[in-house]
Order: C-alpha cells, then sequence, then structure tokens
C-alpha cells in the first residue's frame, strides 16, 4: 500500500475542522505549522500534486513547456488586456506555484526584506496622482520579529551588516552566506566603480547542514526547478512535514477550491472544491484563511459572490482583485571576455541597494535594487537570450549562442511598481477552465511613473554592466503591457484599517467576515521592491500568532 | 507575433521558456512525464507521425537553423526527430502547422526549381532564399519550426533531440549534479582578470 503519511492525519471531508488553509506556498505552509502547533486541526488544500525531492529533475522542456510545477494555461487559461476599455485575450499572463510548496517549490529563493520605508512611503514622500498608495497599518518594526523567525524557522543564508542600507534586524542570519561566484564578483567590481556596495544576498537556500536538512550542491537549478536536496528552504521541505507531525494537519494535495460558502449570519462555514476526480467535495471548518497567492485568492473572493455578497466575499469595498502589482523589473544583459557560467550554482550571490531611496530631486517616485545572475537555461536562452543584432538563424546565430551562452549575465534592477486601481485581476466573462469555472482576467498596464523609474534603472544597469567590464550589452524592452508568466502577484486584498478602501485588517482579517482570513501577496498595501516572499511569510507568521490568540475565543 | 518580440522581460528560466514557446503548451503535466518515460533507454523508432518527405524536409529545415558547418548541428543532434515525436504528442496542436507548412514549402520549392519534388533537394541557395522569405513575412509556421528547433536542439536527450549532447556541447552548458567554485573566470583566486 502506498504510504500516505507526508499528507498526515485523513480528516474526513464532513467533519468540521479548526482552520481549513487555501493554499500550501510561502504563507499557507506557515499558517498550518503555526496554527497545528498551537494546537488547531487543520486541512490544508493545494491545487497541485504533492511532489518531492525524487520527482524533480534537470528539465528545462518539462519545467518551462510542461508545467511541471506551475500553472498549466492549458487547463486554467487566463486572458489580458491593457485597459478596462478593451475585450480581454487569451494570454498566459501569470505563473504560479501549483505544487505542494507553492511558489516556495520552484522560487530562487532571494530573501530581501522589506526596509521601513516600504511601510510609510505614503507619509513619507507623499502619493503619485494615478496610483492608491498608502501606509501600510503596521510598521517594519512590528514585523522585524516575525523576519528573524522566518530566517531562523526556514533557513536563511546571508551576512548581517553587510548591507550598509539593511533596516535594523534583532538577530544575525542562522547560515553564512552563499558564494559570490562570477556574477558576484563582478558586481562586486562593478558597484566598486559606481561607489556602491554589493554585498551577500539572502537567500532562502541553506549554505550549510540547518534542522536535518543537507546544504546546497551548487547543481543551478534553483530558479524554476524543484531542488533535488532539499536545500531550498522551500515550505515543502520546512512547514508542511512540521505542520504534519503535529498529527493535527492534513494536507490534501489536487484538491481545487471552488468556493467559499457562507451561512444566513454571513459566517464562512467552509469551502466547496472538487478533489483530483473533479468531484465536488465540502471541507467544513470553524474559519478559512486563503493563502492560494494574489491571483486566485481574489478570484475566489469573486467566484464565491452570494445573494448576501453580490460583489464577492469580504468585497463590500470593491477593492478585491484590485491595486495588482507585479513588481518593477528590468534587465540590461552583457556579454565578457571570459566564463561566467551563470548556470552553475546558486542563481544570485551578490545584491546592490544604494538606490533602495532614490533622491526626490530626480522626480521619481519609490527605488529598487540589482543583482547580477544568468538565469536562462540552455532553451531559454537560445530562444530570449540573444542580442537584437544577432540574426535569428543561420551559421552566425549557430555560433553567437554557441559564444555567448556562458560569456552572458544579465544585470536585473528590482523595481518599485505602484498600486493602481485599475490594474486588476477579475472573472473573465467568456473564457473558463477546465473546471468550467471563469478564467482569471488581468487588467494591466504600467504606470507612467513607473515605466520612468525602471529607464532610470535599466540605464544605471547598463553602467553596473559597463563597470564590470563587459564588452557589449543590450537590454530587454519596456512595455507599458504585462509581461507573460508574472510571477509576483500582489495588492489585490490590501491591508488597511478602514473597511471601505481595503479588505483585510492589520490581524488578516477580512472586515466583512469575522472568520475569514487572508494571508498572502494579496495583502500587500505597497509592492516593496520586489522579492515579495519573505515578507509573505513574516506576514504570515504575525498573522498566525494573533489569528491563533483571536480564535482561542472563536473567531465569530 | 513572437513573445519573445512581445514580453520575457523578466529573466525567469521558466517564464521565458513558457512565453516563448507558448505555441507548445500542448499537454498537462501528467501526459507530458508519461509521454517521454524511459525514451531515452529505447532505440530510436522510425517517424512517429511524419512522413519521410516530410522528415526529410524539416531536416533541412532545422539545417538552416543551425547548419552542420564543420562542427555538428540540428541534424546531428536529432532534432528533427525531436519534432516528429514533439507533433505526435506533446505538439500535437502544432501538427496541421507544421502539415501545411511544409506542403507550402514543397509547393514554393517546385515553383523555384521546377519539376522539384521537394525542398530537401534544393540546393543550399535556394533554401535559403525561401526561408529568408518565410522569415521576413513573420511566417507562423516558421516561427514554430525556429522554435520547436531550439527546443530540440536544447532540450534534454531524453526527448529524441539533442543527440550525444551535441546541443548542449555548443554551448558548453554541462548537466551536473554539482558544481563547486570557482564557477568561472572571475571568481577564481588570485589576480583578477
Amino acid at each position: 500500500m502506498t504510504d500516505l503519511s507526508h499528507l498526515g492525519r485523513p480528516v474526513a471531508p464532513g467533519d468540521p475542522v479548526d482552520f481549513v488553509v487555501v493554499g500550501s506556498g510561502a504563507a499557507g505552509g506557515v499558517m498550518a505549522r503555526q496554527l497545528s502547533r498551537s494546537g488547531f486541526t487543520v486541512v490544508v488544500l493545494e491545487q497541485g500534486p504533492y511532489l518531492t525531492e525524487k520527482d524533480f529533475r534537470h528539465d528545462e522542456l518539462a519545467v518551462g513547456a510542461g508545467a511541471a510545477l506551475t500553472n498549466d494555461h492549458r487547463l486554467q487559461p487566463n486572458s489580458y488586456r491593457k485597459t478596462e476599455a478593451e475585450t480581454a485575450v487569451k494570454r498566459p499572463t501569470l505563473a504560479y506555484g501549483r505544487v505542494v510548496g507553492g511558489g516556495t517549490t520552484h522560487f530562487t529563493g532571494n530573501y530581501w526584506r522589506f526596509h521601513e520605508i516600504d511601510f510609510i512611503e505614503k507619509s513619507q514622500r507623499g502619493g503619485v496622482p494615478g496610483a492608491e498608495m498608502a501606509d501600510w497599518p503596521i510598521t517594519y518594526a512590528e514585523l522585524e520579529p516575525y523576519y528573524t523567525q522566518v530566517e531562523w524557522e526556514i533557513g536563511v543564508s546571508g551576512l548581517a551588516g553587510s548591507g550598509p542600507f539593511d533596516p535594523p534586524r534583532s538577530k544575525p542570519y542562522p547560515l553564512p552566506p552563499l558564494p559570490p561566484k562570477s556574477t558576484g564578483v563582478l558586481l562586486e567590481r562593478a558597484a566598486k566603480k559606481m561607489g556602491w556596495t554589493a554585498f551577500p544576498a539572502p537567500t532562502a537556500i541553506i549554505s550549510a547542514p540547518y534542522r536535518g536538512r543537507s546544504p546546497c550542491v551548487q547543481c543551478g537549478f534553483c530558479e524554476g526547478y524543484g531542488c533535488e536536496v532539499r536545500a531550498k528552504s522551500s515550505t515543502l521541505v520546512t512547514m508542511i512535514p512540521e505542520a504534519v507531525a503535529t498529527g493535527r494537519c492534513e494536507i490534501r494535495p489536487n484538491s481545487y477550491v471552488r468556493k467559499v460558502e457562507v451561512n444566513a449570519a454571513g459566517r464562512v462555514t467552509g469551502v466547496g472544491y472538487f478533489d483530483q476526480h473533479k468531484r465536488e467535495q465540502f471541507q467544513a471548518a470553524k474559519a478559512v484563511i486563503l493563502c492560494a497567492n494574489g491571483a486566485e485568492t481574489p478570484r475566489l473572493l469573486l467566484l464565491s459572490a452570494s445573494s448576501r455578497f453580490p460583489q464577492g466575499l469580504a468585497n463590500s469595498s470593491g477593492v478585491v482583485g484590485k491595486h495588482l502589482m507585479f513588481n518593477g523589473f528590468a534587465a540590461a544583459f552583457g556579454l565578457f571576455p571570459g566564463q561566467i557560467n551563470g548556470y552553475k550554482g546558486n542563481v544570485v550571490g551578490r545584491i546592490v541597494q544604494d538606490l533602495y531611496q532614490l533622491d526626490p530631486k530626480l522626480g521619481l517616485y519609490g527605488g529598487g535594487g540589482f543583482d547580477f545572475r544568468a538565469d536562462l537555461g540552455p532553451i531559454a536562452f537560445g530562444l530570449a537570450g540573444m542580442p537584437p543584432d544577432a540574426p535569428r538563424w543561420g551559421p552566425r546565430f549557430k555560433e553567437m549562442v554557441g559564444d555567448y551562452f556562458t560569456r552572458t549575465l544579465m544585470a536585473m534592477c528590482h523595481i518599485t511598481s505602484l498600486p493602481v486601481a485599475t490594474n486588476r485581476i477579475s472573472l473573465d466573462p467568456g473564457l473558463k477552465d477546465a473546471w468550467g469555472l471563469p478564467a482569471i482576467r488581468v487588467t494591466f498596464r504600467e504606470h507612467p511613473n513607473d515605466l520612468k523609474l525602471y529607464r532610470y534603472f535599466l540605464d544605471r544597469a547598463h553602467e553596473l554592466v559597463d563597470a564590470a567590464g563587459a564588452t557589449k550589452r543590450w537590454e530587454f524592452p519596456l512595455t507599458e503591457e504585462s509581461a507573460d508568466s508574472q510571477p509576483h502577484l500582489l495588492g489585490t486584498c490590501r491591508m488597511g484599517r478602514d473597511p471601505k478602501t481595503s479588505v483585510v485588517n492589520a490581524d488578516h482579517r477580512a472586515h466583512d467576515v469575522p472568520n475569514l482570513c487572508i494571508v498572502d501577496g494579496s495583502s500587500f498595501v505597497t509592492g516593496g521592491r520586489g522579492q515579495p516572499t519573505m515578507t509573505i511569510q513574516a506576514l504570515a507568521f504575525r498573522a498566525a500568532e494573533r489569528i491563533g490568540k483571536l480564535a482561542r475565543h472563536g473567531l465569530s | 507575433m513572437t513573445g519573445s518580440e512581445r514580453h520575457s522581460r523578466r529573466g525567469f528560466t521558466a517564464a521565458a521558456t513558457k512565453t516563448v514557446a507558448a505555441l507548445w503548451l500542448g499537454v498537462g503535466r501528467a501526459e507530458f512525464a508519461a509521454l517521454f518515460a524511459g525514451l531515452d533507454r529505447q532505440p530510436a523508432p522510425p517517424p512517429t507521425i511524419l512522413t519521410p518527405v516530410e522528415m526529410n524536409d524539416l531536416t533541412a529545415l532545422t539545417s538552416l537553423i543551425f547548419p552542420s558547418d564543420g562542427t555538428p548541428g540540428a541534424k546531428e543532434a536529432q532534432v528533427a526527430r525531436f519534432i516528429d515525436r514533439a507533433l505526435g504528442s506533446l505538439a500535437a496542436e502544432q501538427l496541421e502547422l507544421f502539415r501545411t507548412g511544409l506542403a507550402n514549402l514543397r509547393v514554393a520549392a517546385a515553383k523555384r526549381r521546377p519539376p522539384n519534388p521537394a525542398f530537401s533537394a534544393l540546393g543550399e541557395a535556394d533554401q535559403i532564399a525561401l526561408v529568408e522569405a518565410l522569415d521576413r513575412a513573420k511566417s507562423p509556421f516558421f516561427e514554430a519550426v525556429r522554435t520547436a528547433t531550439i527546443m530540440g536542439m536544447f532540450a534534454h536527450p531524453k526527448y529524441g533531440g539533442n543527440e550525444g549532447k551535441l546541443g548542449w556541447r555548443m554551448i558548453d552548458f554541462q548537466d551536473r549534479g554539482v558544481w563547486q567554485a570557482p564557477f568561472g573566470d572571475y571568481d577564481r583566486p588570485g589576480p583578477s582578470k
């Protein structure tokens, strides 16, 4: 008989549990572990399968075209439009983890903390026309203990005090940094010339043995792949097994939630979902916690509209799905005389944050950071890694791909993106997924200020690449349209004190529904400077503590 | 318009692959894995879906993208075999596009050098002229052939292309489980380069 012990003690779907957690990723894994450790019974419903290191392969085709770890657009299509005036067309706009562990299973593990400014930028810098900037209802100081908790509970490698702009921290990293590699050495060299500081990238990959796991072997297949040696600190190998070990948590993979059910009193009673055979099931719960990511969470709330909640559940404000942020992004490529071999080893070794807060005199809003990496695998590089002057086929194309693959890197910029009300997740009126549910429709157009900011960062990225000694450079073009396969999904159920302008309060409870909580990228008020997963997990540790305390007295 | 022109600005391996490979999102993941399980341990079967004439023309096309000009190209890497298998499985939705494209190419070849029976029978200069015309016209067929050729060149050999890891050798990529410093020329100890 198959061993199912990794799924935990089974709960009959009809039996009510204390909490149903929808999603097993960065936030869902933490909620499950913390609440089950606090004595509550928990069922985690995950859309995707339970895969382990034995299932993971160095297989670019399966991971990319085959969607082995992410949402499969053939089954769950998205549609996209730039503005509300347009009719959306089918396009693979969003990419998210669809396995136990969610996005943490395939992420790169860039674990930047937010800085103080990220929570109070509105009051410090004022607003921007066309964007709904707002202060968070919590500050960095309030979240700091939970950032530290993330680092020590899951295992994050880094060097405390090495970043000149680092926010205060109460404890050093539990593990030393990963090696800089050639990309990191070149970034150090370039940063020095620019008068900046490159420092070890905080990374959710263990550099030394930690809590029964062995360290990274530098195979190079982090970004986009599942870790074959369990060195990546995904919830799959940290929080999930620890939740199951309590004996109070069941992980139920291949369970696709279609509706959050409410009773006549307006309280959540559980969730309806499709099991792996597409049979409809119901899991009763005293409270429901949505950790389904910044796209699937608002979609589920909209799908859960009822006569009592006609605009969608928890949406009296009308802001569910709005303020979608992807994190600003730009990249310059550089070709170097020597071998960089970015495909070997951990993806990012060093980062620069000297432009985290720009001089207001520049007239730009926000800021960002840089890293150097070469993360395009052979197929992706052949398809998308070559400069614009390269022929697309023939002897010279062949020669250039062969010559460039190991000698090219990207200066990646991770930048502010503003919360814009018209950038949003909604239900497509026509397009359906393979279960017959309305597909996610994305409406997104870059704010003009952001495009200016991205250009500013891209120009600096070119300077960094030059300063590092590149013999040639080029860039990904900037467009006001969204790129495809956006992996950072933020802001769509924003947190706030005012029920008229936000979806959840500072405890992550829905303003409209006392026993419904939302903890994931959708809770973000603003997007920081990229690299959101660390903050998602810090929020989750904090939320679990607060929700746990409240639940002792009953959330209703 | 191809995805690479339109997007893929986020350097996310899977994203970039997926973006430009949108045409190849042919099957779900379970089927995908099952289709190719163990293929690497089996002798090469005959074409699964294309005719010998189509295979010859497709081989000629892929050879124009990665020519065998002194070093191995798409032909030696068995890229056409990868595409043939894919058209019978993970990229089944592309079969008509390829069939029609190859048929049109045969007609164009016959017009160019009557009564030439096949694209593959044309001289190289004529082949290049025909493909240049397709590329200029942004032919979806040629875009699909180009995408599939790059995939067949660089995907894991178990999928039928990248024979003898020739594609990986071409770009000096080595698939190993473990690496250690120095990873490249710039993190070697000693004087900086």
